[in-house]
């Protein structure tokens, strides 16, 4: 696979593709904003929930 | 994806218990400044599995790490030299794109423990190629520019830094070599030692703090290893030793810039 992207949207693709080669691996994170980043939520969720890190 | 609540001890233990259960976990801290609520998880269990009970531990955990956003103390730290000294753990810290997917893939297929950096100022600020591949290996520092008089040897956001130092230095006619790290342990001294071997001087830049981390044991290896080699002290540049303030110019003044480093590079090429 092979595209331009930024530094964050490479871990959203590597994470994705993890998850979809191999069935053993998960994500778990400590907010639903922060585990959800990765697969497109937008980033106002992480900011938003920053406050309660 | 499992959504936990924001209780680091709990979602990092759960997730040593998911890896010795088969699991291939990749956990992700909201900053890395609260990997210390997830230490004992880390660095009593999961970095000892393996010695004492045989045990693999293949876990991941995302650690969004630097400062750079007026972040403040909490929310900016470098913490990756607290795991540099656990032996068991893996640490990667990648500067690029690039090495964002390819450093993550490989280290969701280690069998190891393995803290990834992510130095946050990188997010969106880089760009690169997506790279993916879970056979390659979890190691290896890179050549990103040739030169001949100074070796600079840096990691993630700051390797940046280096870089552009590199281009203006190179103006004054002092030829930098800038060596990426990429993963931290295991480190690549090879790479290192050969670049030092060929310009005879070294700087180490990093944004964590100079003392007691990857610029102090690398400057000691150097003077172990290379002693022969060099034609200078070793120079060391990193953030200043207290809390990373709130204040954007006491931020600015407190991490380390390519001015810095520039400087620091200059010194070494009148010895």
């Amino acid at each position: 696979v092979s595209d331009t992207v930024t530094y964050v949207e490479a871990i959203r693709l590597a994470l994705r593709t993890a998850l979809g080669d191999d069935e053993r691996v998960l994500v778990l994170g400590g907010t639903s904003a922060v585990a959800a980043a990765p697969f497109g939520r937008p980033p106002a969720c992480r900011r938003s929930s920053a406050s309660s890190g | 994806v499992i959504d936990t609540p924001i209780c680091e001890s709990a979602f990092t233990g759960a997730a040593v218990g998911m890896a010795l259960d088969g699991m291939r976990p990749v956990v992700e801290f909201q900053f890395s400044d609260f990997l210390t609520s997830g230490m004992n998880a880390i660095v009593n269990t999961a970095a000892k599995m393996h010695f004492r009970h045989g045990l693999g531990v293949p876990l991941v955990i995302r650690a969004p790490a630097a400062g750079g956003f007026a972040g403040g103390p909490f929310h900016s730290q470098n913490p990756e030299a607290w795991f540099l000294r656990t032996p068991g753990l893996k640490v990667a810290c990648p500067a690029t794109a690039e090495d964002a997917g390819l450093l993550l893939g490989a280290a969701i297929a280690d069998p190891n423990p393995v803290l990834f950096f992510e130095q946050k100022s990188l997010y969106t600020r880089v760009k690169g190629e997506f790279t993916y591949d879970s056979s390659a290996p979890l190691s290896g520092a890179a050549v990103r520019r040739p030169g001949s008089d100074v070796t600079i040897v840096s990691y993630g956001a700051t390797l940046h830094l280096a870089l552009t130092a590199a281009e203006g230095l190179a103006d004054e006619g002092i030829d930098c070599e800038v060596v990426d790290l990429r993963v931290l342990c295991p480190l690549d001294f090879d790479t290192v030692a050969a670049s030092v071997e060929k310009t005879g001087r070294c700087v180490i830049a990093h944004e964590d703090y100079p003392d007691y981390g990857v610029a102090a044991e690398l400057a000691a290896r150097l003077a172990g290893e290379l002693f022969r080699a060099l034609d200078a002290p070793v120079g060391r540049v990193g953030a200043r030793f207290w809390p990373i303030p709130f204040s954007p110019p006491l931020e600015q003044a407190t991490l380390p810039t390519a001015e810095g480093i520039a400087e620091a590079v200059r010194e070494l090429a009148r010895f």
